[in-house]
């Protein structure tokens, strides 16, 4: 008989710092087969919690109070400790850059085999095989501080794929990927599914990536009948900008580090209301363009044009700005130290984030804590807006309140820069987007999800 | 592992017999030692010119701060507070003699800095303590990670409008980053225990076999410890100073033989 990993009646709240305790998984019973499960829910609907039971890193890791049965391959988890569970589970998380050990791509990958102990050949030809899954063989001997955010995904997912293990467990792995790298892992997983190790992943981004072959719905703790998957694609609804008055520009603009180019011939301007989304390939210099823009990256050559104050910049990891207990009081020092006096409670209402004033952004999940970044860097009404990948780890929803907030902001003047690989945004957002390649700017028009 | 070693000894010697010629010798060998690994010219400038600039400040300082000694080279007008009084000759010498300690500490614990990845160092340790080493390295990786997340959270909060007026100022970024560096670490534990770390006998993709060079390069470091125990049971004298009227640092074998162990040691340990 098949093993399975099975839920049965399970209940777990967090450990409550002073703060309220809400269940975050409520009498919840599944089991899941073999193939692809699809874990889908809005963003804090418990769809992290939930992967976390099947390699043990709740209870064991968290704490918190568990109630019910979890058995993954037969093994029950609240007796078998995380490191054992690990010979069965690979896991990648939803932030992996926090989670590396080693220096370069080949140890980080050999890293759980070696603790697992295989044999030295058996690792290298491990390492090899799953990098090269994943696409990213190319990089095996790089620094991984040297990498992008979505080469550092593909070396987590090959990462938990070189143990081999007979459940393949993912916190939003394709949050970082551009549409080639989201295709190749749907193909990937697909293929290790094929193979027959169980694939669980939790995906905001799942339609035309991968077809699963269960689908588990959440909702506030709870399972919800979920039978497909919901693929919500909006007209473009960003009115083209009429103002002349330009808020920001490139050029001529090259910028180099060291010797090596990373972008030259830039020529872009942007002017007030207006949105302009820049696309391309992890590791392509996205980043690199939209500091440039905000004059974080010095130019090698060329001119820059833009305001000194009223800038917002919203890095691609959100963390950076997120430190108070409370959502409201980030808010609220933003504010203070741009010597404004508007209400951060309006600036929230106008993000539609009144509801996560009060709670701390270490408890929120990983969409919950972008929107509370966004309304930090955006509480000034800035005349202009840099915004790194701002969708990652937001469900549509959230994705639907962000074109609200960045609709609002054109409307009020502010000229505002997207850096994604998220072409549905890049859809609602604009009728042309520019796609960095080779270090240069191409114009495509007619972007489509 | 035989790196780890011998950065190790030459430190103890270092610490152990602040002597001007032992400090020469060491700081000598270090940066053979660091070309020998092919450090980039572009990672060892800005350490050359940290110890130049430091040496300079050192001499200056102490050239102008302590008054004694025979040599009077000038005076420091007595309407200048705190550092009025006679320049001498010997201030500048015990200025140069620190700094030389301080250049000799810092090139011998560049060998490793320099040369080695913090991440790395698991692949310094033998397989029986590779578990050590990994657990070492991740913690130490945890630096440099303060160190970017010190850059990145500065360049967000300026841009919120932070800017860096006096120390109460910097709270402002410093809590975050030690936040960061508490919630990163509950972050690498968890991976590292979702990955079996412990979870039995680890093996290693490069394992560091020891070879009979670099076994022998580290009991020459080890042997390093006798002469340095000797010169403190025989009390020969290891700190210098040129007070009143400067004299020749001490010649005896015992003061400089650790210091000719490291130079063959770093001759013998594999170049890696």
């Amino acid at each position: 008989m098949a093993q399975k990993i099975i839920f049965e009646n399970v209940s777990y709240q967090y450990p409550a710092w002073g703060g309220e305790p809400a269940y975050a998984l409520d009498r919840v019973s599944a089991e899941l087969g073999y193939g692809i499960t699809a874990v889908i829910g809005d963003s804090g609907s418990g769809k992290s919690t939930l992967l976390r039971l099947i390699n043990g890193l709740i209870p064991h890791f968290h704490g918190g109070d568990f109630s019910g049965r979890v058995t993954v391959e037969g093994k029950e988890v609240v007796t078998t400790p995380t490191r054992e569970l690990a010979k069965l589970v690979g896991f990648v998380f939803q932030e992996p850059e926090n989670g590396f050990v080693r220096g370069t791509v080949a140890r980080e990958v050999a890293f759980g085999p070696e603790n697992l102990g295989f044999d030295r050949h058996k690792i290298s030809a491990q390492v090899v095989a799953s990098l090269q899954s994943v696409g990213i063989l190319h990089l095996i001997d790089r620094r991984i501080r040297t990498l992008s955010g979505g080469e550092r995904q593909r070396v987590a997912v090959a990462a938990a794929l070189a143990t081999d293990p007979a459940t393949l467990v993912l916190d939003e792995p394709m949050s970082q990927l551009d549409e080639n790298g989201a295709r190749l892992l749907g193909q990937t997983l697909t293929a290790i599914a094929h193979s027959g190790t169980r694939v669980v992943l939790a995906e905001h981004r799942l339609a035309g990536y991968l077809q699963p072959d269960h689908i588990i719905g959440m909702h506030s703790g709870h399972l919800i009948e979920e039978n497909s998957m919901k693929v919500v694609v909006p007209p473009p609804c960003l009115p083209p900008s009429t103002s002349t008055k330009l808020v920001w520009e490139l050029h001529d603009a090259e910028l180099s580090v060291g010797t090596t180019p990373l972008l030259t011939g830039i020529n872009l301007a942007g002017r007030e209301g207006e949105v302009t989304v820049i696309t391309g390939a992890n590791g392509g210099g996205k980043t690199t363009l939209l500091r440039a823009i905000g004059g974080l990256s010095p130019l090698t050559s060329g001119s820059r044009l833009a305001p000194d104050v009223g800038v917002a910049y919203l890095p691609q990891e959100p963390g950076v700005l997120l430190h108070r207990t409370r959502v409201i009081d980030e808010v609220a020092q933003t504010l203070k130290w741009l010597g404004l006096t508007s209400s951060p409670m309006d600036v929230l209402e106008i993000l539609d984030l009144a509801h996560l004033a009060q709670r701390d952004p270490r408890d929120l999940s990983g969409g919950e804590r972008q929107r509370a970044a966004l309304a930090v860097v955006l509480a000034g009404q800035p005349r202009l807006a840099l915004l790194d990948e701002p969708t990652r780890g937001m469900d549509e929803q959230a994705r639907m309140s962000l074109v609200a907030t960045l609709t609002h902001l054109a409307e009020h003047g502010t000229a505002t820069i997207v850096a994604t690989h998220d072409r549905v945004l890049a859809h609602q957002l604009a009728p042309r987007v520019w796609k960095i390649s080779g270090g240069t700017l191409i114009p495509e028009e007619g972007v489509g999800p | 592992m035989a790196l780890l070693v011998w950065t190790l000894g030459a430190l103890l010697v270092v610490l152990a017999i602040p002597d001007p010629l032992s400090a020469t010798l060491v700081t000598v060998v270090s940066w053979i030692v660091l070309v020998k690994r092919r450090v980039s010219e572009r990672q060892l400038r800005p350490l050359v010119v940290g110890l130049a600039i430091m040496g300079f400040v050192s001499m200056l300082v102490n050239g102008v701060l302590v008054h004694e000694g025979a040599t009077v080279v000038g005076f420091v007008p007595t309407w200048i507070p705190l550092v009025s009084g006679p320049i001498t000759i010997e201030g500048f010498l015990q200025g140069g003699s620190i700094a030389l300690t301080l250049i000799a500490t810092i090139s011998a614990a560049a060998t490793l800095a320099v040369v080695m990845d913090p991440t790395d160092l698991a692949d310094s340790f033998p397989r029986s303590l590779s578990r050590v080493g990994a657990a070492l390295g991740s913690a130490l990786n945890l630096a440099p990670a303060m160190a970017a997340s010190y850059r990145s959270i500065k360049e967000a909060q300026q841009f919120r409008g932070w800017r860096p007026r006096g120390a109460r100022a910097m709270i402002d970024i410093i809590i975050p980053v030690l936040l960061g560096a508490i919630e990163r670490s509950t972050q690498l534990a968890e991976s590292m225990e979702a990955r079996g770390f412990g979870s039995g006998p680890r093996s290693q993709l490069v394992a560091q076999e020891p070879t009979i060079r670099n076994l022998t390069g580290a009991v020459l470091v080890a042997m390093c410890g006798f002469p340095i125990l000797a010169v403190h049971l025989a009390h020969v004298p290891v700190l210098w100073y040129p007070y009143p009227t400067p004299s020749m640092p001490s010649l005896s074998p015992l003061v400089w033989a650790p210091s000719v162990l490291l130079w063959v040691a770093a001759l013998v340990i594999e170049p890696g």
